[in-house]
């Protein structure tokens, strides 16, 4: 089970993602992600408190978010990585390229 | 002083142009990355699916030869070996009927076999050994096993049976079993 929700706070886009990012639900995702990319003049914050599980397909998204933000330089931040879902990021080298908060 | 704040400013140019440099290489690499994660699971999942495939085939491919099988030796041969590979009558709802499935023949087939073949006469009661057999060998091997789960284990619906199953075989509760082999040691 798969949820995504956009907001914006204080200036910065709210991308918050709950559940299994699957393969099965990263098309699910690409489609809630999407008005992401009609933006160009704000950051992103990606919120993954909720987020229990990623796949390749998933972080392909958010890697297409990262170029994207980073072509109108602006920044994309992850907030709340569980310790599983770290180690992805971390074994998929994106913690070089994105921001990370508690 | 002004010529140094040149220098500092297009050295820090220079590193700014650098980190860019690096942060699009690292995004091809993190691409390629995912290119080959992409890649392994579709692979993983295709061999996943070609073994699913293969089992259901030699699975049927066998229950079909079984069906056909009229010699009784080899039954009761490919009987002991599947039993004693795969250990199904560890699972308590292990029955005669599942039996027949899982090789491919009637249940009528496999009362007649049993009847000519065995000292258990029926298939049930073969199942039954074999779960008391088990048992045996948990009690001798798991001092630390409860009476409940070596029942669990060895594929008995509950304790009342293992304990009169065990009594039937060998003459003495799990219990006294168990302090027999104590007393030995």
């Amino acid at each position: 089970m798969f949820k995504v929700t956009l907001s914006e706070q204080n200036g910065k886009i709210v991308a918050t993602l709950i559940g299994d990012l699957d393969n099965v639900a990263s098309s699910e995702a690409a489609r809630g992600l999407e008005p992401i990319f009609d933006r160009t003049d704000c950051s992103v914050l990606i919120d993954c408190t909720e987020l229990e599980y990623i796949s390749s397909s998933g972080l392909r998204i958010l890697l297409n978010i990262y170029k994207h933000c980073r072509s109108n330089n602006h920044l994309v931040t992850l907030k709340g990585l569980s310790d599983d879902v770290r180690e992805v990021f971390v074994l998929g080298g994106f913690m070089q390229l994105f921001l990370t908060e508690d | 002083m002004k010529e140094d704040l040149k220098k500092l400013q297009e050295e820090n140019a220079f590193l700014r142009d650098e980190v860019e440099r690096l942060k699009d290489e690292l995004i091809r690499l993190v691409s390629r990355n995912l290119d080959l994660s992409e890649r392994l699971e579709v692979d993983v999942e295709l061999h996943r699916r070609t073994e699913v495939a293969r089992e259901i085939m030699e699975g049927h491919v066998e229950r079909q030869r079984n069906a056909d099988l009229q010699d009784d030796g080899q039954l009761m041969a490919i009987i002991e070996m599947r039993l004693e590979k795969d250990r199904p009558h560890l699972r308590p709802d292990f029955d005669t009927k599942a039996l027949a499935e899982m090789l491919g023949v009637s249940q009528a087939r496999l009362n007649q076999l049993y009847r000519k073949q065995t000292i258990h006469r029926t298939p049930e009661a073969y199942i039954d050994n074999l779960r008391t057999l088990e048992a045996l060998r948990l009690l001798r091997e798991q001092p630390n096993y409860t009476i409940a789960v070596i029942a669990e284990e060895a594929g008995f619906t509950n304790v009342r049976t293992l304990q009169r199953r065990i009594q039937d075989a060998i003459g003495m509760s799990p219990v006294e079993y168990r302090l027999m082999l104590t007393r030995d040691y």
